[in-house]
């Protein structure tokens, strides 16, 4: 049902109807916007991505040959343009964990104690990721974020399905040892 | 817990906190509106006429029929004949357009009393074409209660409105509520704040029950575990969005006319039939009698 939706609204986008090209906006531009987010680490580098990846798709749209594979695509120009964002800004792109958190709300559910642990967890974890080479990042964002398959990551990466795998393997341990080294420097071994 | 597990909770409280906000979309959205504007460079123009005409008829097909089409008109008119067709030569129908225009400026032109008699035909055979009832189906509106958007044109303006819809699920306050969900319906700097407190569904339409006239209704439909939903219509006219009416129906689904009436379901009956009459004018309900219409409407 989904699917059919998403292929008439891109059918329609083709043609130039803003009303589908609209609402298609409104299906991904969360997703798009946390996904550029999450490589930035910028709330208005983010916000820029979101307007050039649709203000792309709007006018690419047509080269679309099958509907299915938008989604691919929309990230491949999502991912793209996050790498040349990152080249013209190499220097002025800062790596503030503290900022996230600031938009982190406390899951009102949880217990304090265990509130506290998967807090620190995934605090842990953000800088962690968010420390890794682009590459790197951008595979572990794609599969554990945008639950993307391997051979779609490869799709829109544009290599081999080894190389996804191996590069994830690479950030997983890479993640592993950093946190490793912090609970050695934090005395939780003894 | 294993690093998978834990990078896959990481993915869902970064899904639960980062907030795309309206704001930060409607900021978002009038940026991409300007790139939309930016005129799309010929070829991409032709590739899309191109791709048009390629899912209706398969491009060999087209262009093999055109090739077929110049070939017989050069060699039975000749090449002067092909610069006639490049040329905009009117049509019939174009000709009598043009000609009815000039007619209508004279009109202006003249005193009234000089009107001529002989359009006086043409005024009969619109009210027998308007006799004929157009009935709509509120199936075929498009559902918006999921948020989204959509614009409105309001009969005799030339500028359009956007409706935005945005749903945010309420907390469960007390034991009898079900699924509680906060709907906001903003069209321009007016906004309708919709809450649902015990809700199976709700459905959220535009259209138009009176043509004549200069508002569009934008209606909500709020499904309750039994079968009777509530139906609120509100209305637009260009500067204000107001709440006009509110009826019970039996199912969220309906038959309109446009021309203010809303026919619908409200019996204790099972047989799902539509009986009832809102005047949407009079913002009264009454018993459908006509059998001829009855018949029409529940086929």
């Amino acid at each position: 049902m989904e699917k059919k939706l998403i292929e008439k609204l891109i059918k329609k986008s083709i043609d130039g109807d803003e009303r589908a090209f609209r609402e298609l906006y409104d299906k991904y531009k969360g997703k798009i916007f946390k996904t550029a987010y999450l490589m930035l680490r910028d709330e208005k580098g983010a916000e820029d991505i979101v307007q050039e990846v649709f203000i792309t798709v709007y006018k690419k749209i047509y080269k679309l040959k099958y509907a299915e594979a938008f989604e691919s695509w929309l990230y491949k120009i999502t991912i793209n343009r996050c790498n040349e964002y990152f080249r013209k800004n190499s220097k002025a792109v800062v790596t503030d964990e503290e900022d996230m958190y600031q938009i982190y709300d406390t899951d009102i559910y949880a217990q304090p104690d265990e509130r506290l642990l998967t807090e620190e967890r995934n605090q842990q974890l953000d800088r962690k990721i968010n420390s890794l080479s682009e590459k790197l990042k951008t595979c572990i964002i794609l599969f554990y974020y945008n639950n993307m398959t391997i051979k779609q990551i490869a799709d829109i990466l544009g290599c081999s399905e080894g190389t996804v795998k191996s590069r994830l393997f690479k950030a997983k341990r890479a993640i592993e040892k950093k946190l490793n080294t912090e609970l050695v420097k934090e005395g939780a071994y003894i | 817990m294993s690093l998978d597990n834990d990078l896959r909770n990481w993915a869902e409280e970064v899904d639960y906190n980062l907030k795309f906000t309206v704001e930060m979309s409607e900021r978002c959205w009038r940026k991409i509106g300007e790139g939309m504007k930016e005129d799309r460079k010929w070829y991409e123009k032709f590739f899309i006429v191109l791709n048009r005409m390629n899912r209706k008829v398969p491009f060999k097909i087209v262009v093999t029929v055109a090739a077929v089409a110049l070939a017989i008109i050069i060699l039975s008119k000749g090449v002067n004949s092909i610069k006639d067709i490049f040329y905009k030569t009117p049509t019939n129908q174009s000709i009598s357009a043009d000609k009815e225009v000039k007619d209508e400026k004279k009109s202006e032109e003249k005193p009234v009393d000089e009107e001529p008699v002989k359009e006086e035909p043409k005024t009969e055979e619109k009210t027998e074409e308007k006799k004929e009832l157009v009935i709509k189906n509120s199936i075929d509106n498009e559902d918006y209660g999921n948020g989204g958007s959509v614009d409105i044109q309001l009969p005799g303006h030339s500028e359009k409105y956007r409706l935005l819809v945005t749903k945010e699920d309420m907390k469960i306050q007390q034991a009898y509520q079900n699924r509680p969900v906060r709907l906001y319906l903003k069209i321009n700097s007016e906004e309708v704040i919709f809450e649902s407190i015990f809700n199976d569904g709700v459905f959220v339409s535009v259209a138009d029950f009176d043509k004549t006239d200069n508002d569009i209704d934008i209606y909500i439909i709020e499904t309750t575990t039994n079968i009777l939903c509530r139906m609120y219509i509100y209305k637009f006219n260009g500067t204000s969005l107001q709440k006009y009416a509110e009826l019970e129906i039996y199912s969220h689904k309906f038959k309109y006319d446009e021309e203010g009436n809303i026919y619908y379901w409200y019996s204790s009956s099972d047989t799902m039939e539509i009986n009832k009459c809102f005047n949407y004018k009079t913002k009264v309900s009454s018993e459908i009698t006509d059998p001829k219409l009855k018949n029409q409407l529940n086929q």
